[in-house]
């Protein structure tokens, strides 16, 4: 399987703070990737690396085997780019902006944009600055799709939508990914949001990746286990144990099988991917602070 | 890109183009009717009779001096507007929107994105501003000194002012790729273009080539349009005579012929510096090459602003 983004030791730093510190990350071709973590976690940091806005500090960033700072062209034209807050100008109406896309992009596939967004009922003399927040969505993604890229970056693509919106865009980025088999990387610190649409999971904290990997074979691999109440000192730091919450009675792993069963006192239960995700993000955080969490539960 | 770039600037382009040539068309009518005004008024004072002759040179002047005023300062500040208006919103308001990052991410180089922009921006603002200079020069030509000299509309005419407007909108385009900010980016090309107009005009444009100097009280050694620097009093050997010119002048009381014969009696000279009128297009063809030389590197600095992020 080919590799559509390929980061190696990257990162970058901003003063004295690092956004991305270490960053290796293999993102496979064909998937719908879920790139998820806090604010401030590096993810912007890391598109806007992918499509050549910054450059890495250390290591490299590679899309299909271009350097998008080296080699702008070949790389930019595989790429499609839906950045932060969907920037359009607002004052081009909507045929002027496939006008920009047919005039800036080689490859540009003029009759399926414009299918697309007539489809969608987007009244293309209308300007882009007074279009519904949805519509402009749906225009940005027509634009970054029009440039018939390989892989698909979204930076969170479906912050300030309403749910109907959001349903919407994900909807036609599902079946432009599955129509022209791209691959599709999206941004977001709410993964219940992604979770329909994405069968690949990155979670990114601190400027590192914490987890990644196929969303089902996560799943399949972790499990939350419930019991009695046990003293949190007593829980080994090791990579099995990812999380680990106690309340007055009771105490919950998340943990990472190994093919042993637990002991006995322990109820078994299924993962979710929230559950998952807030575990890793925690689980990075506990590396460096104190756990007030879990002591404020267990006093 | 040069279709995005005109359709996302076109407002500010028509607008320059718009002033260009009406502006332009303006002063040559003022100039064609200058022109045809002399002639009648040379007309009339050919032939001796002095009272016609007075009455047309007055009409003359009552009919056309009313303009020069006005137009002066707007001949003075226009460079300025397109600096501001054109220039410093040009890049500044990419960033402001973040729509760079959607610029930058289609499928042509920032590169090739930022000489499009830079030469569409500084292309159509000089191609106003140049049949405005021409205009203006000959406007300036055609009065003859009587209502301003050449050296006093220096920077309003003529290369130079087709310089200041090129400047000026580098300028603003180079402040605004540094400072990021539309409004943040107009404050810094106002102050910048002020400051290095005054600069020049009062350190550097003087001393384009050494001053000569007259004697005051031989008159006829600086004839024509000249441009008066200052005056030193020197005595009979060429030493500076500061105390004793201070000395005659607080004594002076009646005295038969003019000051400087006075002076030259009590063994003072008066020197005048100044500039001659030949110096005049040498002065403009140094100022213009000035000014686009320092249009060039803030080309320059842009360009390295926006490579380096």
């Amino acid at each position: 399987m080919s590799t559509a983004l390929l980061a190696t030791a990257l990162g970058k730093r901003y003063g004295t703070e690092w956004a991305l510190r270490d960053f290796n990350v293999q993102v496979p071709a064909g998937r719908i990737v879920a790139l998820v973590g806090p604010n401030g976690a590096g993810k912007t940091t890391l598109m806007n690396i992918a499509v050549g806005l910054l450059a890495p500090t250390v290591g490299e960033i590679k899309v299909f085997g271009w350097s998008p700072r080296d080699q702008p062209l070949l790389a930019l034209s595989r790429v499609g780019f839906v950045a932060q807050d969907r920037p359009l100008y607002r004052q081009l109406s909507v045929a002027e902006t496939m006008r920009m896309g047919r005039e800036l992009n080689p490859r540009w596939d003029q009759p399926a944009v414009a299918t697309r967004l007539h489809r969608l009922e987007i009244p293309f003399d209308r300007k882009v600055g007074e279009l519904s927040g949805g519509q402009a969505a749906q225009v940005s993604l027509a634009l970054a799709i029009g440039k018939r890229p390989d892989l698909l970056l979204l930076d969170e693509p479906i912050v300030n939508l309403d749910p109907l919106a959001r349903r919407e865009f994900l909807r036609e980025l599902v079946a432009a990914v599955a129509s022209d088999g791209l691959t599709a990387i999206l941004s977001s610190h709410v993964v219940s949001e992604l979770e329909r649409v994405c069968d690949y999971l990155i979670v990114v904290a601190n400027g590192r990746v914490r987890v990644m990997g196929d969303i089902d074979d996560l799943l399949g691999s972790h499990r939350l286990l419930v019991g009695p109440r046990i003293d949190p000192h007593l829980v080994t730091d090791d990579d099995t144990v990812i999380n680990h919450e106690h309340s007055q009675f009771e105490s919950a792993l998340l943990i990472k099988t190994n093919g042993h069963a637990p002991p006995s006192q322990w109820r078994v239960h299924n993962v979710s991917l929230e559950d998952l995700v807030l575990a890793y993000m925690v689980n990075s955080r506990a590396g460096s602070l104190p756990k007030p969490t879990v002591a404020e539960i267990s006093t | 890109m040069i279709w995005l770039t005109w359709r996302l600037h076109r407002g500010e382009l028509a607008v320059a183009i718009t002033v260009g040539v009406c502006l332009a068309a303006f002063v040559a009518l003022l100039t064609w009717n200058i022109a045809a005004a002399m002639t009648g008024v040379q007309a009339a004072c050919a032939g001796h009779s002095s009272s016609g002759c007075q009455l047309t040179s007055m009409d003359f002047n009552t009919t056309f001096a009313g303009f020069f005023t006005p137009l002066g300062a707007v001949l003075l500040v226009l460079p300025c507007l397109a600096g501001l208006f054109i220039g410093a919103p040009a890049i500044a308001r990419e960033f402001e929107h973040g729509t760079m990052r959607l610029a930058w991410t289609q499928g042509v180089t920032r590169r090739r994105w930022l000489i499009t922009k830079i030469a569409a921006i500084i292309g159509v603002t000089a191609c106003s501003a140049a049949p405005i200079a021409l205009a203006s020069s000959l406007l300036i030509r055609s009065q003859g000194g009587t209502f301003t000299s050449e050296w006093s509309s220096f920077d309003l005419q003529g290369p130079v002012f087709f310089s200041y407007v090129v400047f000026a909108t580098a300028l603003g385009i180079a402040a605004g790729s540094l400072v990021r900010r539309v409004v943040p980016a107009m404050a810094v090309t106002l102050v910048g273009y002020v400051a290095a107009r005054l600069a020049v005009g009062q350190l550097a444009r003087p001393n384009y080539l050494p001053p000569l100097e007259s004697d005051l009280s031989r008159p006829g050694t600086a004839t024509g349009d000249t441009w008066i620097l200052g005056q030193r009093p020197v005595d009979l050997y060429g030493h500076s005579a500061n105390q004793q010119y201070a000395q005659l002048m607080a004594n002076v009381g009646a005295f038969p012929g003019s000051i400087g014969d006075y002076l030259r009696t009590h063994g003072v000279i008066l020197l005048q510096s100044y500039q001659p009128a030949s110096r005049f297009w040498p002065f403009q063809s140094i100022e213009a090459l000035l000014f686009l030389s320092a249009a060039a590197c803030l080309v320059g600095v842009t360009a390295w602003s926006i490579r380096r992020l």
